[in-house]
């Protein structure tokens, strides 16, 4: 079946003061439809880069090479004509900060009705406005339309912002940190509500997220990504019971539930290397207590764990020495 | 009793916005911290969390109550010595860092700051050195000691904000989601720094927090917020395990935990009733206090 997203070999450079930065470095993933794929990592790992590639939201002066295909069309050699009509209706993006989305002068109705007429002018607006904000499971709808954005709460912005992504029925949501500046009860609320939606419309859903947490109530599947590549890819199952990468050992040892130490949490130790000139093995090694030689020379290949489960590290290579994952599970006890 | 280092009793306060609206944000908190304790708050936001950690640091003023740090009434020191004490002593580190660094300075000037004027000799030989030191303990390299507030990303705001907190050398650090803004290894790091120091050095910690897993990991006690009211007080371990407030079970219900077939089994509770201005405290264990509206039973 072809997948509704593919990404394909991408590479994406951008320009900085200090030289060219690359900041995604040959990255291929599949997203099927009505899929939840997370994309971790941290800031700087290229997930924004990524994601923007998708949308086609990267300045003129980035650098992209590879392929974009949404539904088997390019999306990066799509005349600038077309784009509209692939933001919104093909795929759809909500941020972190929905105060930095909405207008603060226009009613929430305003607002919706403007993403629907976008997309579809001879739509009853009123009776389109009134069902999206149904559909986010609003329950005064009258009363929410009339509202102004800082009139609602954290977690209304943040539905009435995944209304109007949700305007013109996009196949692909794109969601980056969607529930970040939320506390933990409205944040359990919209991540149901993002399940459901995704289940009910069979949407896809890339979502950005750093919490792991959240990417475990949400996700099928995972990416780990570090500096600029994807570093491991599985099921979410994969990903959080057997994790293969050093690095994904380091992201899980890292939150108070794993960690083996009940005193310390494991702090990964340097920093990310800088991208303008990256090392030429596997970019983590410095940092990976587990590093080979081979890994300062050459950049590990994709082992294959199973159908579904890949990483990039030279110990799953048979020649490598035998690790047991540094991961003690305490969560939930 | 040993006297408190921190003593907030019976803390109202209501932000007056234009137009004549008003809009009750702490509505009689009262809440003790020992030396070397650290207290970590909950609740959700606009609950009145930072309202009260900013009345802590004088920055707002109560319309009712009284907030004492080790006995000097925050909003009305007597004198230029307690006035200093509460400048040097108390430390805050805000939730928007970039916010809080003065773009005029370069990173060594913000951190070295309080040392100066509180005329602190700097333990490590220089100023810079000094900077360069709590630099290195948030992870930045001395490369930043030169940059000013506007060259730094999120992340790294938050950190130069951390280190000129604890480079002051404080008594009571107010923390304000400290970590919220960095990511999960980093966090971990921070995490880990504040937790050593404050073993090393004693001093009392208020950690206003969502992140209810490094809540648990940090807090010696925890403070559940509602509405404005605290309903709920005690022993990290014992609050986790047996809580007794309905919003309290409905918080923990939601805390969200890094384990896929768990998260997707795991239904939340929700908790929407209003808390009244009354209400009976009750006594669950010795140091696990709850509060119960009037006519509910206190099991």
């Amino acid at each position: 079946m072809q997948p509704l997203l593919e990404v394909k070999n991408l590479k994406v450079t951008y320009d900085s003061a200090s030289g060219p930065v690359q900041a995604v470095r040959d990255v291929s993933l599949q997203l099927q439809r009505g899929e939840v794929l997370a994309l971790v990592g941290e800031s700087g790992s290229g997930k924004s880069a990524l994601t923007k590639s998708v949308m086609r939201l990267l300045p003129p002066s980035a650098a992209v090479e590879g392929e974009v295909l949404l539904n088997g069309t390019d999306v990066l050699h799509m005349p600038e004509r077309h784009l509209r009509e692939l933001r919104g209706k093909a795929m759809s993006m909500i941020f972190q900060d929905p105060l930095e989305v909405l207008n603060p002068v226009l009613t929430v109705r305003r607002q919706i009705a403007e993403a629907v007429r976008l997309h579809d002018p001879q739509a009853d607006t009123e009776q389109r406005v009134r069902e999206l904000l149904r559909l986010v499971e609003i329950a005064d709808v009258e009363r929410c339309a009339a509202s102004l954005p800082h009139q609602l709460s954290g977690g209304m912005r943040q539905r009435v912002v995944l209304a109007i992504a949700l305007a013109a029925q996009p196949q692909l949501l794109i969601a980056d940190e969607p529930t970040t500046s939320l506390d933990v009860t409205v944040q359990a609320q919209i991540l149901d509500l993002l399940k459901s939606l995704q289940e009910r419309l069979n949407m896809a859903t890339l979502l950005i997220s750093h919490d792991l947490s959240v990417v475990a109530r949400l996700a099928d599947r995972v990416a780990v990504m570090y500096a600029g590549k994807i570093v491991e890819i599985g099921t979410a199952e994969e990903i959080f019971y057997q994790p293969a990468h050093p690095y994904t050992w380091a992201l899980l040892r890292s939150l108070p539930g794993f960690s083996a130490d009940e005193e310390e949490l494991y702090a990964l130790p340097g920093i990310p290397p800088t991208l303008i000139d990256p090392p030429a093995g596997d970019a983590f090694a410095p940092r990976n207590e587990y590093a080979l030689a081979i890994d300062y020379e050459q950049m590990p290949p994709f082992f294959r764990l199973s159908e579904t489960h890949f990483a990039a590290t030279w110990l799953q290579d048979a020649r490598a020495p035998r690790i047991t994952p540094p991961l003690q599970r305490r969560c939930g006890e | 009793m040993s006297e408190a280092l921190l003593s907030i009793r019976d803390v109202h306060y209501t932000h007056r916005l234009s137009g004549g609206v008003s809009v009750p944000a702490l509505r009689g908190v009262s809440l003790e911290l020992q030396p070397g304790e650290i207290v970590g708050i909950v609740g959700e936001s606009g609950c009145g969390k930072s309202t009260l950690a900013r009345a802590v640091m004088g920055l707002l003023a109560p319309q009712k109550g009284e907030i004492c740090y080790n006995g000097i009434n925050v909003h009305h020191p007597q004198n230029m010595a307690e006035k200093r004490c509460l400048q040097q002593q108390r430390q805050m580190i805000f939730q928007n860092a970039a916010l809080s660094l003065d773009p005029h300075f370069s990173v060594e000037e913000i951190i070295c700051e309080p040392l100066r004027l509180a005329q602190l000799a700097p333990q490590q030989g220089s100023y810079r050195e000094e900077a360069a030191y709590w630099l290195q303990q948030v992870g930045l390299d001395a490369l930043f000691l030169s940059r000013r507030p506007q060259q730094l990303s999120g992340g790294q705001a938050q950190r130069v904000a951390i280190a000129r907190a604890l480079a002051a050398r404080p008594r009571l650090l107010v923390a304000d989601e400290p970590i919220a803004a960095l990511d999960v290894s980093l966090q971990a790091q921070i995490v880990n720094l504040l937790r050593r120091l404050q073993r090393e050095q004693g001093f009392g910690m208020l950690f206003i927090a969502h992140d209810l897993a490094m809540v648990r990991h940090l807090c010696h006690r925890v403070a559940v917020i509602y509405q404005g009211r605290l309903v709920e007080i005690a022993p990290t371990a014992e609050l986790f395990r047996a809580p007794r407030h309905g919003y309290t079970k409905a918080l923990l219900s939601a805390m969200p935990l890094p384990d896929p077939r768990q998260e997707k089994q795991r239904q939340p509770q929700y908790y929407e009733q209003p808390v009244s201005d009354g209400g009976v405290w009750h006594q669950a264990s010795p140091q696990h206090y709850w509060l119960a509206e009037d006519g509910e039973v206190g099991e």
